[in-house]
């Protein structure tokens, strides 16, 4: 089975280096990164890696770089694809978890990774009380059903893609997959996984407003029945 | 006429003298600038002789001339900035459609290229 993984970059600089290290290290070996319009080139990954590097000319958003990504891989001849953010957030064994829960059950087509499904991810104060308004925001107002609706760790196989095929551009297209999830009655399942909150992806230090701004976004597209 | 009157008469006078300009050197074509002739004549009209928007407004139904010419110009407003928002969301999905379409032709290239050496 061929597996590809598919890395969104927007300015990452090191830190995606330490995630394609890990990944060529457990042997998965198809990494697709995607630049996403990035300001510094990120081409010497490309020198230094056996990595397939993608390139958005203008910066489009973590969705687009996914589908971009997602899309090369399909045309590589990949069975199974997997996301996993390029701040190296998301552990290596969580991912393989997800991948091997797809290749034993040939029911499941979607694998989703949860920070919430055990307390084992310790998660700083600011950041908790954020994503617990984002899940009830979510579930009652979206009518989601997901126990962590910002979940950027997910496997799924190429067959599924076209329904899962997200029109959003930017951060909202996590709810969005998982909308098209429940609305196409996709057999899925989710797995409990930690993430590191280091000092690099210090969730403090960034502002709230945008996931705000996101929340407002998720809300019209809902009325407007856009997911 | 008050100055007011005046200042308004200049003020469209330069402004068909501007779009005259503008369909001579082909940067409008001729039906915009028939439609915005049209539309600055009527505030000439209007401008030089008041009265006529209210007997307009008498006879649409609407009290005051001011008023008739509010409603029409908000309404006005609200359908362009309508039509430019559903113009500008068609934009956006073809300049994703067409970097990320793009970036996949590349990377194929590349990877073909890569496999027959």
């Amino acid at each position: 089975m061929n597996i590809f993984v598919v890395i969104p970059a927007y300015n990452e600089g090191e830190r995606v280096e330490f995630v394609i290290q890990e990944l060529l290290g457990v042997g998965l070996n198809n990494i697709i990164v995607v630049d996403d319009g990035s300001i510094n080139s990120i081409d010497h990954l490309q020198t230094k890696f056996p990595i397939i590097l993608t390139e958005h000319v203008e910066n489009l958003g973590q969705g687009a770089a996914l589908k971009t990504g997602t899309e090369l891989a399909i045309e590589l001849g990949a069975d199974i694809i997997a996301h996993i953010d390029a701040d190296g957030q998301h552990r290596i064994q969580d991912l393989l978890k997800l991948i091997k829960y797809l290749k034993e059950n040939n029911d499941y087509q979607v694998a989703i990774g949860s920070r919430f499904l055990d307390n084992s991810t310790k998660l700083p104060a600011k950041k908790k009380l954020i994503l617990g308004l984002a899940k009830i925001f979510s579930q009652k107002l979206l009518m989601l059903n997901f126990s962590d609706p910002q979940s950027g760790l997910r496997v799924f196989t190429s067959k599924v893609f076209p329904k899962l095929y997200w029109q959003n551009d930017d951060f909202s297209h996590c709810s969005e997959i998982l909308s098209r999830i429940g609305r196409n009655k996709i057999q899925f399942k989710e797995l409990p996984i930690k993430v590191n909150y280091s000092d690099q992806t210090n969730p403090e230090n960034k502002s709230i407003s945008p996931q705000i701004s996101m929340g407002w976004k998720l809300l019209k597209d809902k009325i407007l029945d856009k997911i | 006429m008050t100055i007011f009157q005046t200042l308004i008469l200049v003020a469209i006078l330069v402004i068909i003298t501007k779009a005259i300009i503008r369909l001579y050197r082909k940067e409008i074509t001729v039906w915009l600038f028939l439609l915005w002739l049209v539309v600055w004549l009527g505030v000439g009209i209007i401008d030089v002789f008041p009265n006529t928007i209210t007997y307009i407004a008498l006879f649409v139904g609407v009290g005051r001339g001011v008023d008739l010419v509010i409603y029409i110009a908000l309404l006005t407003l609200l359908y362009v900035v309508f039509k430019y928002s559903i113009r500008l969301q068609v934009l956006e999905r073809k300049i994703s459609s067409l970097v990320r379409k793009l970036a996949i032709k590349k990377s194929l290239e590349k990877h073909s290229k890569k496999n027959n050496i």
